[in-house]
């Protein structure tokens, strides 16, 4: 009778201290470890950013500010960005190549990147065409060359009246800014 | 009666039986009672196990986070935005996606012959058509020819083709303009469905080569700042006052030869060039002469100085790296290397210096005449002969430094 006592006794203080314990001492553990997960992943990242610009990698730096975006609604993720639209406008101008239509399309995601496609109808010749494909990859913003078309037909020619030099040819072609999206790892 | 003869039975063996299991069970009860009472406390130790582990770990990602941020702070950089290894991955692997149209256009316009002319470029993700006109040039020229040139010409460009799977023809026709014959064809190219990334073509050493050029960049502030500092450092007055003093009391104006003078036998003492031991104590020789220039900060201008403090060098055998250089120019510019020269003309060249050495600003006239007859810079046809000129001084140094 004595022991059962002292048993039940003793269970009750176990569950007791058990419970104690755990609201004391463990309660909070757990999720200080998740946000000191959380930290050092903030740590981390910060580390990795200062080590690429201690390491005067300056234009893998430039190339995240540009086209990294942090959230969803980025100004990075906006469809029809004046401010790519004028700089893609710019490097035309300054090629003189002819622009027949600008078009902003529906953007996409595709994994971790987002794709804002613009179809473009120019007119140029191949020197021309090359160097503004050689503009595009050269931009700071990422730029996909989906899908291009390069008419230089005969026919382009024999309509042409002038016979001095031979007409510009008819290019479509499909470009896209890719943004990348901040990574949840 | 023989109690040997008796069998000893115990009656109450029942009753004994019966305190046994009743002690039996008693003891199985303490076991199960202390089973109980072990495993609470096995149960309680675990549980502070668990939490020394949790402390454990909360230290050690403590640690690690000051460890990093300590690291972070030493590279002194603000960043506006934070990378992490997925995104630095994710722009790695838009290297996947690639394709470097501009440098393709390039190459399929080097490919492409003077007698071909590129109709039709038409890329669709998948495949890349190529349609072009060709002149035949030759009634005999296969037509087939000329698209097989064409295409073992794309395939044999590595760099172009590496993209590509495989190319095929999709047509061809002979047309017929003006008595010309003119072949229009269309191939594709289709492309490989994993690309691979052109980013890892990248040598490691390249851009380790850039960054130590960005960081050489970098450097190079401090760096001439350091250059400045020596400057600073070497405009600084290396000598005593007193050494300046004794320098400037030497009289050497008009071509005076101070040798024996109390002022000289003081500067070398002075600066310890030598002592009134050595036989050349008091002499105005040329390694008294090269601290002498030293300490008044006397700068060869004029060719015939410079060669005359190279020369001076040389005898005190204190010759600076530079004119090793220009000596392994030298050596390299003149086709006569050390041996090129005859013992005679070194022999006088030695004695031209040996005068120089001993403070004569012109050496003896038949010397020179001998050393220009000998090193043909002058005959006795020239106006020149028997001049100390430049010419004759820079050769006196060529022919000293052979001997180097």
């Amino acid at each position: 009778m004595k022991r059962n006592i002292i048993l039940l006794s003793l269970t009750i203080i176990f569950i007791i201290s058990s419970f104690l314990l755990r609201t004391i001492m463990f309660s909070d553990k757990p999720e200080q470890i998740v946000d000191l997960e959380g930290i050092q992943k903030s740590a981390n990242e910060k580390y990795i950013t200062a080590q690429i610009l201690s390491q005067s990698l300056d234009n893998v730096y430039r190339l995240f500010e540009v086209n990294l975006a942090a959230s969803k609604n980025d100004k990075l993720n906006e469809e029809a960005s004046v401010d790519f639209i004028n700089t893609l406008t710019d490097i035309l101008f300054e090629l003189k190549i002819d622009v027949i239509e600008m078009k902003p399309m529906d953007k996409y995601r595709s994994g971790k990147y987002t794709y804002i496609p613009y179809r473009l109808k120019l007119s140029c010749d191949f020197e021309k065409f090359g160097k503004f494909v050689s503009e595009l990859e050269r931009n700071e913003r990422l730029i996909a060359i989906g899908e291009f078309e390069y008419s230089n037909s005969p026919e382009n020619v024999r309509r042409s009246s002038a016979l001095t030099e031979l007409p510009d040819a008819l290019i479509e072609m499909e470009i896209a800014t890719i943004t990348l999206n901040k990574s949840k790892k | 009666m023989k109690s040997e003869n008796f069998i000893l039975i115990n009656l109450n063996q029942n009753i004994s039986r019966a305190r046994k299991v009743a002690q039996k069970e008693q003891r199985d009860k303490w076991i199960i009672f202390g089973l109980i009472c072990l495993s609470f406390i096995g149960l309680t130790a675990w549980f502070f196990q668990i939490n020394n582990n949790f402390n454990k770990l909360i230290q050690a990602r403590e640690g690690t986070i000051e460890n990093i941020k300590s690291t972070t702070a030493k590279l002194k950089k603000d960043a506006k935005i934070n990378l992490s290894k997925g995104d630095i991955i994710s722009s790695y692997d838009l290297g996947k996606r690639h394709i470097p149209w501009s440098r393709k256009l390039i190459q399929l316009s080097e490919m492409t012959p003077y007698n071909m002319c590129i109709t039709n470029l038409v890329y669709d993700t998948k495949f890349l058509y190529i349609s072009a006109i060709s002149k035949i040039e030759d009634e005999n020229q296969k037509e087939q020819q000329i698209l097989n040139d064409f295409m073992s010409l794309i395939k044999s460009n590595e760099d172009f083709y590496k993209e590509f799977d495989k190319i095929k023809i999709k047509k061809s026709t002979k047309v017929e303009r003006d008595s010309q014959s003119y072949l229009s064809f269309e191939i594709s190219a289709k492309l490989k469905k994993k690309l691979k990334n052109r980013m890892d073509e990248i040598p490691v050493g390249l851009i380790d080569d850039l960054n130590n050029i960005d960081k050489e960049e970098r450097k190079s502030k401090p760096k001439t700042e350091s250059k400045q500092k020596k400057k600073e450092e070497e405009k600084k007055p290396k000598y005593s006052d007193d050494s300046i003093r004794l320098a400037k009391a030497i009289n050497i104006t008009n071509g005076n030869d101070p040798s024996g003078s109390k002022e000289v036998k003081q500067f070398q003492q002075e600066l310890n060039i030598y002592s009134s031991d050595d036989i050349q104590y008091g002499y105005w020789d040329s390694k008294t002469i090269l601290v002498y220039n030293d300490v008044l900060e006397i700068k060869a201008e004029t060719s015939w100085e410079k060669e005359y403090k190279n020369i001076n060098k040389m005898l005190a055998g204190v010759e600076e790296k530079s004119n090793k250089n220009q000596n392994s120019k030298a050596e390299k510019n003149n086709t006569r290397d050390k041996n090129g020269y005859d013992k005679l003309t070194i022999k006088i060249a030695y004695e031209i210096a040996g005068q120089i050495g001993a403070g004569a600003q012109i050496p003896d006239l038949d010397l020179i005449k001998r050393f220009q007859e000998l090193t043909y810079i002058a005959t006795e046809n020239d106006s020149w002969y028997g001049i100390f000129n430049n010419e004759t001084i820079e050769k006196l140094g060529e022919v000293m430094r052979t001997q180097e």
